[in-house]
């Protein structure tokens, strides 16, 4: 992002300086694993300070998603079984469902809708991730959060410039074009640039800045390498969610594929139909374990 | 509702109730079962399951052509601006749109057990 891009942004954001902040909890847990020295038990011991993340955590990792053979017990049972970096990204995923309060009615956006859209997305980079194989992506736990905080601008939007934002739903809505268009003509940049912004804010890692600020436009980011890959995978997830139309996030449209990103991941046509299948059971589930009223 | 030995589950049945092995939620109420399923609920030891309706597969009356034709405008909407000449979204098209007739099968057979 240029300099002029991010004071655009910076001046349309109002209150930039009250954004949400990731809880203390996940910088804690990125020095501890920074420690070479850190153990699994210490790992999974800070983790439990958090009691309703800890909750999420183990409610993520338990469901039918995950298929472990056996249920995990506890934080530092899922970081010996998951890995270290593993769970740091389930960590952050856990973490920012709660961080963006709901302004108020918004046209035809909740959040709730929203969150369901993102955990699809989310459940279905992770199944679409195994199927491309460990040579190409090594941690499907990644693909899972990037999925999930994939369309972070948008709440960003809703929080901080809420008036534009229902204007680029309206706009959305009533001239039928895709939302991305639709903030384009409104703003001049879309969620996808809002997400970085924060993103970078937060100091999220590379793969999370790109997959947030390409994944409806994969052919501005024509590079190649895992990240491509990451990015193609959340690209291909987002237009399946949409598809099985679970959840949403104000876009009603299906985004086209890049064919370079179908081409990236080296899957072929009749795996789509198990992939979609796997989606809309695994993303209920899902949906019922964390968003419901007692989750 | 009838509760069936897994032996006797078939494809195309409605989960009337979760299935939980150890504490963890594996099959949501109101899941259809496929061969997949099936075949992981066999690995992971599950024994039984309660289903909706009798035990028989459930057969769906045949929609009348102007419901398809609403779920066919349905989907070239959600579809207006993916590439049309693209065989995996022709696929994905295609998938969707028996993903919604089964909805709509699934909740015509939920309101007529409810009557």
């Amino acid at each position: 992002m240029d300099a002029f891009q991010r004071k655009k942004i910076e001046s349309v954001i109002q209150d930039i300086h009250h954004l949400p902040t990731l809880p203390v909890i996940y910088s804690r847990l990125k020095k501890l694993l920074a420690d070479p020295r850190s153990t699994a038990k210490e790992i999974g011991a800070m983790l439990e300070e958090d009691q309703a993340l800890t909750t999420r955590i183990l409610k993520i990792v338990n469901s039918a998603l995950f298929s472990f053979p056996k249920r995990i017990s506890s934080v530092p049972h899922a970081v010996v079984i998951l890995g270290i970096k593993e769970i740091k990204h389930i960590t952050l995923a856990a973490s920012v469902v709660d961080l963006f309060p709901e302004v108020g009615s918004t046209y035809n956006f909740n959040h709730k809708a929203f969150w369901e859209h993102s955990l699809a997305v989310a459940a279905c980079s992770r199944i679409i991730a195994k199927k491309v194989g460990i040579m190409k992506v090594k941690d499907p736990e990644e693909a899972f959060t990037a999925g999930l905080i994939h369309d972070i601008g948008k709440l960003i939007s809703d929080q901080f410039m809420h008036d534009t934002f229902i204007k680029v739903l309206k706009t959305t809505a009533e001239e039928q074009i895709p939302y991305i268009q639709a903030e384009e003509k409104n703003i001049g940049f879309t969620h996808q640039d809002i997400g970085r912004f924060l993103a970078e804010k937060w100091n999220l890692p590379l793969p999370f800045i790109e997959i947030i600020s390409y994944h409806n436009t994969p052919i501005l980011k024509n590079i190649d390498g895992t990240i491509f890959v990451l990015l193609a995978i959340v690209h291909l997830a987002n237009i399946l969610a949409k598809a099985l139309n679970i959840g949403f996030s104000g876009d009603p449209f299906v985004t086209p594929l890049d064919e370079l990103c179908w081409k990236a991941l080296g899957i072929n046509e009749n795996q789509i139909q198990l992939i979609m299948d796997e989606t809309k059971e695994n993303s209920q589930e899902l949906i019922e374990l964390l968003l419901t009223a007692n989750a | 509702m009838p509760v069936l030995k897994l032996e006797k589950v078939k494809a195309g049945m409605i989960v009337a109730k979760a299935v939980v092995i150890e504490e963890r939620v594996v099959l949501a109420k109101g899941a259809e079962i496929n061969e997949k399923i099936l075949s992981r609920l066999k690995t992971w030891g599950c024994k039984e399951i309660e289903i909706i309706g009798d035990n028989k597969v459930k057969k769906t009356e045949p929609l009348s052509s102007k419901v398809q034709e609403d779920i066919n405008n349905l989907i070239d909407f959600r579809f207006k601006f993916s590439n049309p000449q693209n065989k995996i979204m022709a696929e994905i098209k295609r998938i969707a749109f028996e993903k919604e007739l089964n909805n709509l099968n699934q909740a015509n057979t939920e309101a007529e057990k409810e009557d």
